[in-house]
């Protein structure tokens, strides 16, 4: 009986400090909000933040005006591609800027329109969203809330009040095109011994169809056409974006049946397996998004990178400045959009020579892009590459 | 008196692994370096004492509550069906597909169809295990986890070829502005899918109260050889338990279709999925209906509030995630047996203060 009375009386009284926790709790939150803010900092939080949100957000509204909000894809911070990129952008707004930013990782689809909203409300002054599948809830949403500017990356959204940042990915296509079908005519064998099939033949594997895919196949097909007319492209549009194995098995099939020296992966996660595969047999990948060339250094040749990094410094830069509005933020080549500098797959180079003059070739091209003297074909807009 | 001493222990046995899960949970909040006691305080305002909180919570809440009876009453009966999630994406395509195919249609007329649609679907997609079991005797655990990929990937084969929207992420298009619910607030996903929900349970708390087949239910969960010996047509109540539980995923994957998504999504249900989610709920609510319903909303609560946690605290998804984690744990130990020491001295005690004097009564076995 005394050992059940002291049950409850403990029950009771940790239910009451429980209780009690209630009030105080928010003018403590205060007090720890800056230690625990720094102490904190590895979860990408800033200091202070605690205090305002544990108060109300309400009052915070115009506190909030300079902040920026990250919200990452379903693949989250660590994928070493987009979202990572977007957070080292935020990090050199931090340091360069002094921009305060908060970066969240949603847990499903399904939680888009919450933080959205969330930031939003609390008076943000970006909301910068790297899910695709976000631009459906900014059709409307940005006339709700006209003290926020939503950014959408990598898509245009249909409300001219939201920033839509579109990478011009079609010029560093057209470059790993040209890159791919100059190692596959056989005459610049940069690495003895590597992709010697000398077939004239180059691969790209897509995840999708869609016009966005078409925007890297239609100026990666031009590219190489420009390098060498003889040049056979091989397409795949089926794997999807997650499964390695079976993108690796049709990046194989395009390799030791049909000879490709070269295998351009644009299939997010799938793309690892064809990188994967293109080391199995020898031969030369090419990435996509973000720097890739260190998954399999020597044998990915060059990364068709989005500057998802500088597209998020731009926003923050814009937003301290007072400049950022609605409209379209195009990143071409050369700022923010390009492709590696190959620095990678130099230290594996066995001819010197062969190579200088192999890159020599593509900086012409990139510089005849840049002056205007190449128009790439943009597969985003419905263009399609003929030869 | 009985009643009551169960009550208090199935709410001690249900608390119990709450608090233990927000204690370890708490842990790695100090780890990383807040104070656990405001960021709970704060999910609990956020999420359920805010107007908008309380909604996004329900929100959250509605597809649980229905897995979660699913999984409910194939546990109740013995039933090991861990299809729920499967059935719940093969319901929600076919939603879908009839949202943005059939068109110029009223829309409560359009939205009926669409729901009835996932239902039908979902317990089509789970007359295949239960055949299996009823008349081959194939384990259904088997049968029903293998044949969730299939749903899975299947879907996602559906929304990347034939049915792809052309969106950029493999999806389908929208479906029709009169397939869709309606909210009740502008900012919320909060529809009738709620209603719908609460509709369910207690539909479910008629069938197991009320009807022979509740009866059945329970019988077979508790000896199902027995069940079969006395008459009880086992294997066509093997059948109609394991459409019920299609039916209920089918109208959840339907509602979050219909009510949130407005399109199928390759796996909207995400990391672990709601059919999982489901199964969580049943087991902690040990598979009464009411259980589930409160079992969902503080799920719920956790997801939206776990939301609320990145925004404002800075305070790391995965945080809610261990919690949930802990909480499978915990849940797994029976804290207080019905015949422990402590109950039989919570009895006494409930015997003495109801002043009927401690009649020694027999203590009740049948628990």
């Amino acid at each position: 009986m005394k050992k059940l009375v002291c049950l409850l009386l403990a029950m009771i009284m940790v239910f009451s400090l429980c209780a009690c926790g209630g009030t105080p709790s928010a003018s403590k939150d205060k007090e720890n909000a800056e230690p625990a803010g720094d102490a904190g900092s590895a979860a990408g939080a800033e200091p202070a933040e605690d205090a305002q949100a544990g108060d109300s957000e309400e009052s915070s509204s115009s506190d909030n005006a300079q902040k920026v909000a990250l919200i990452c894809n379903v693949g989250g911070l660590g994928d070493k591609s987009f979202n990572d990129s977007g957070y080292a952008g935020l990090e050199r707004a931090a340091k360069e800027l002094g921009t305060e930013y908060t970066i969240v990782e949603p847990e499903d689809v399904s939680q888009g329109e919450t933080y959205l909203r969330q930031f939003a409300e609390a008076g943000y002054g970006a909301v910068i969203t790297l899910e695709y599948s976000h631009a459906d809830y900014l059709k409307d949403m940005p006339d709700e809330y006209p003290d926020t500017v939503f950014v959408a990356t990598d898509q245009e959204v249909e409300n001219d009040k939201a920033l839509s940042i579109i990478f011009d990915y079609h010029q560093s296509s057209y470059l790993a095109g040209y890159a791919a079908a100059l190692i596959a005519s056989g005459d610049y064998p940069i690495i003895e011994g590597r992709a010697t099939h000398g077939d004239h033949t180059i691969g790209v594997i897509c995840a999708l169809e869609s016009d966005g895919f078409h925007n890297f196949t239609e100026a990666y097909t031009q590219g190489a056409v420009a390098a060498d007319p003889d040049v056979k492209v091989l397409y795949d549009w089926s794997v999807g974006f997650t499964d390695t194995q079976l993108s690796k098995q049709v990046a194989q099939n395009m390799i030791e049946n049909e000879n490709a020296d070269v295998v351009f992966q644009v299939c997010g996660t799938a793309g690892l397996g064809i990188i994967q595969g293109c080391y199995e047999d020898n031969v030369y990948a090419i990435g996509v998004d973000s720097d890739q060339d260190y998954i399999q250094p020597g044998y990915v040749l060059t990364s068709v990178i989005k500057g998802v990094d500088v597209a998020v410094y731009e926003v923050c830069k814009r937003l301290k400045e007072g400049t950022l509005e609605g409209g379209v933020l195009a990143l071409p080549l050369g700022n923010g959009t390009g492709i590696t500098d190959m620095s990678t797959i130099a230290e594996y180079v066995t001819d010197q020579e062969v190579f200088e003059q192999f890159k020599a070739k593509i900086e012409e091209q990139r510089q005849a892009i840049l002056n205007g003297d190449i128009q790439v074909v943009h597969g985003a807009l419905g263009e399609r590459f003929e030869r | 008196m009985q009643r009551l001493k169960r009550l208090i222990i199935g709410v001690v046995n249900i608390l119990m692994p709450i608090v233990f899960a927000l204690a370890v949970g708490a842990i790695f909040i100090l780890i990383s370096g807040k104070n656990p006691v405001s960021v709970y305080v704060f999910l609990i305002k956020q999420a359920l004492f805010s107007e908008i909180g309380l909604l996004n919570t329900l929100v959250s809440a509605t597809p649980i509550i229905m897995t979660g009876l699913g999984i409910a009453i194939s546990f109740k009966s013995g039933l090991y069906n861990m299809g729920i999630e499967g059935q719940m994406y093969a319901g929600a395509f076919f939603a879908a597909y009839l949202g943005f195919t059939l068109s110029g249609l009223p829309s409560v007329i359009h939205i009926s169809i669409c729901i009835l649609g996932g239902m039908l679907m979902g317990m089509l997609y789970s007359l295949v295990p239960a055949v299996l079991k009823a008349k081959f005797h194939v384990d259904e655990m088997v049968s029903t986890m293998m044949l969730n990929y299939v749903a899975i990937i299947f879907t996602k084969y559906l929304t990347n070829g034939p049915f792809y929207g052309f969106t950029g992420f493999p999806a389908t298009v929208f479906i029709n502005d009169a397939a869709k619910l309606p909210r009740f607030n502008p900012k919320v996903p909060f529809t009738p899918a709620f209603m719908i929900a609460i509709v369910l349970v207690l539909i479910f708390m008629v069938i197991y109260k009320k009807t022979k087949l509740g009866y059945e239910i329970e019988a077979m969960g508790k000896q199902v050889y027995f069940s079969d010996s006395v008459g009880i047509r086992v294997e066509k109540r093997i059948i109609v338990i394991f459409l019920i539980a299609g039916a209920v995923s089918g109208i959840a994957g339907a509602t979050e279709v219909l009510g949130v998504h407005y399109r199928f999504i390759s796996g909207f249900s995400a990391n672990p999925g709601l059919g999982w989610d489901g199964m969580l709920v049943a087991l902690l609510a040990s598979n009464n209906p009411i259980g589930v319903v409160f079992a969902a909303i503080l799920f719920g609560a956790l997801k939206y509030g776990g939301t609320t946690l990145q925004t404002f605290m800075g305070v790391s998804n995965d945080t809610i995630g261990i919690i949930q984690a802990a909480l499978i744990l915990f849940l797994s130990v029976r804290y207080i047996k019905t015949d422990s020491v402590f109950a039989l001295r919570l009895e006494s005690l409930l015997t003495r203060l109801s002043g009927k004097g401690g009649a020694p009564k027999e203590e009740g076995a049948n628990e």
